[in-house]
């Protein structure tokens, strides 16, 4: 017999919009946001590695906040995350998910077969995860440059931050930032393929609750 | 207490998954308890060998204090502990036959954006150890801190709890 202690869907984040009131005009707009945002992205990572980067049709999905690490999936698989703080007028988070087998290609491609060296505990070497940390720095940059210009906002990056782990040690790490003053999460998220792969990364942006409403009038679908 | 890894036959497929915020008490012999993929959360593990009790509590956040609305009880340090006691003394576990055992409390991202998520696992375990002194409950075993993914798992009939990070063997605790 066990008991279990399920998650509370009922819970509303207390915010300037409330997230069960978007309505479809504006759950398409933030898609839009989310297409753009990752369509830059990728269109950085083909400009780095000389190959053709597609897009999945991009989600928005708001889900109580501890369902997030089921949604990106892998549980204990290993990953490479490029966690992003966003200050300024709509603060939020974003994260850039790379399957280790596609982070080590990328390395091989960007670093044109030279010789990575000694592997550390996470299975790359200290020049693999620079190289890593610079893809990761240039996906996110550009994502969230894409998001600033469509928005018109005043949108700034902390320095990324980049983890080597299992899925959903990275993911549940940055859960547990913004759960301290939300239970729903909005995620505009994206997956990326090329021809092989069907999805070879992930992105997804989430807003705190209060910068909906700052996403949305820059967006201009509310007053 | 003897190891009985090799013989259990058992997959993750049939254990029970403790996810996010959840806490979930056992007394089935045969269920195993897991959370997979601890960062800066902590598994916490409540059982008693001899009732063959297991519970565990997948803790994200140090305090319920500042959150707003009804509270997950599994969610924060502060209300998981006095919850998981309930929930395992309700099935017949002694609380003083109790093996208490935790696991998480990383530090994942190394710098930058991530220095807030730095403090919330090193807070996540003196929160855990804060609540268990405050109910009179103390400590079996943990391994928390650093800056590695952990699983954390519980077999109920042998009460048998080992981690595991990325890549390696399952390690008795």
């Amino acid at each position: 017999m066990s008991e279990m202690n399920e998650a509370n869907d009922q819970t509303a984040a207390t915010a300037a919009i409330s997230l069960d009131a978007l309505d479809a005009i504006q759950l398409d707009a933030l898609r839009e946001v989310g297409n753009i945002g990752a369509g830059t992205a990728a269109a950085s990572l083909s400009a780095m590695t000389g190959e053709r980067v597609a897009m999945g049709v991009p989600s928005v999905k708001i889900i109580p906040i501890e369902r997030v690490p089921d949604q990106v999936g892998g549980d204990e698989a290993l990953v490479v995350a490029v966690y992003l703080q966003v200050i300024g007028d709509a603060p939020g988070h974003i994260v850039f998910i790379l399957q280790a087998d596609m982070a080590r290609e990328l390395c091989d491609t960007l670093m044109g077969g030279m010789d990575p060296g000694e592997p550390g505990p996470t299975g790359f070497s200290e020049m693999q995860i620079s190289a890593l940390q610079e893809i990761g720095n240039i996906m996110t940059g550009s994502y969230l440059r894409a998001l600033a210009d469509l928005t018109r906002l005043h949108l700034e990056p902390m320095p990324p931050a980049l983890g080597i782990d299992m899925a959903a040690a990275l993911i549940s790490s940055v859960v547990a930032e913004v759960a301290r003053t939300v239970d729903l999460a909005l995620i505009i998220e994206t997956q990326f393929e090329d021809e092989e792969t069907p999805s070879i990364g992930y992105f997804a942006f989430i807003p705190e609750p209060d910068s909906l409403g700052v996403v949305l009038k820059g967006l201009g679908l509310i007053a | 207490m003897t190891t009985d890894l090799a013989n259990d036959k058992r997959t993750l497929a049939d254990s029970l998954k403790v996810g996010l915020g959840q806490l979930t008490a056992t007394s089935d012999p045969a269920d195993v308890l897991v959370a997979l993929g601890l960062g800066s959360c902590i598994g916490l593990i409540m059982a008693d060998p001899v009732a063959r009790v297991a519970g565990m509590a997948h803790v994200m956040l140090p305090e319920s204090g500042i959150h707003k609305g009804p509270i997950q009880e599994g969610k924060y340090a502060d209300t998981a502990v006095p919850a998981l006691l309930a929930a395992v003394t309700r099935l017949g576990a002694d609380r003083n036959r109790l093996i208490i055992k935790m696991a998480g409390g990383s530090q994942m991202f190394a710098s930058g954006s991530g220095a807030g998520v730095l403090n919330i696992g090193t807070r996540n375990a003196i929160a855990v150890r804060d609540a268990l002194g405050k109910a009179g409950l103390k400590l079996t075993a943990a391994q928390t801190g650093g800056s590695v993914g952990r699983t954390l798992q519980i077999v109920n009939r042998t009460s048998v709890v080992t981690v595991r990070a990325v890549g390696g063997a399952p390690q008795e605790i």
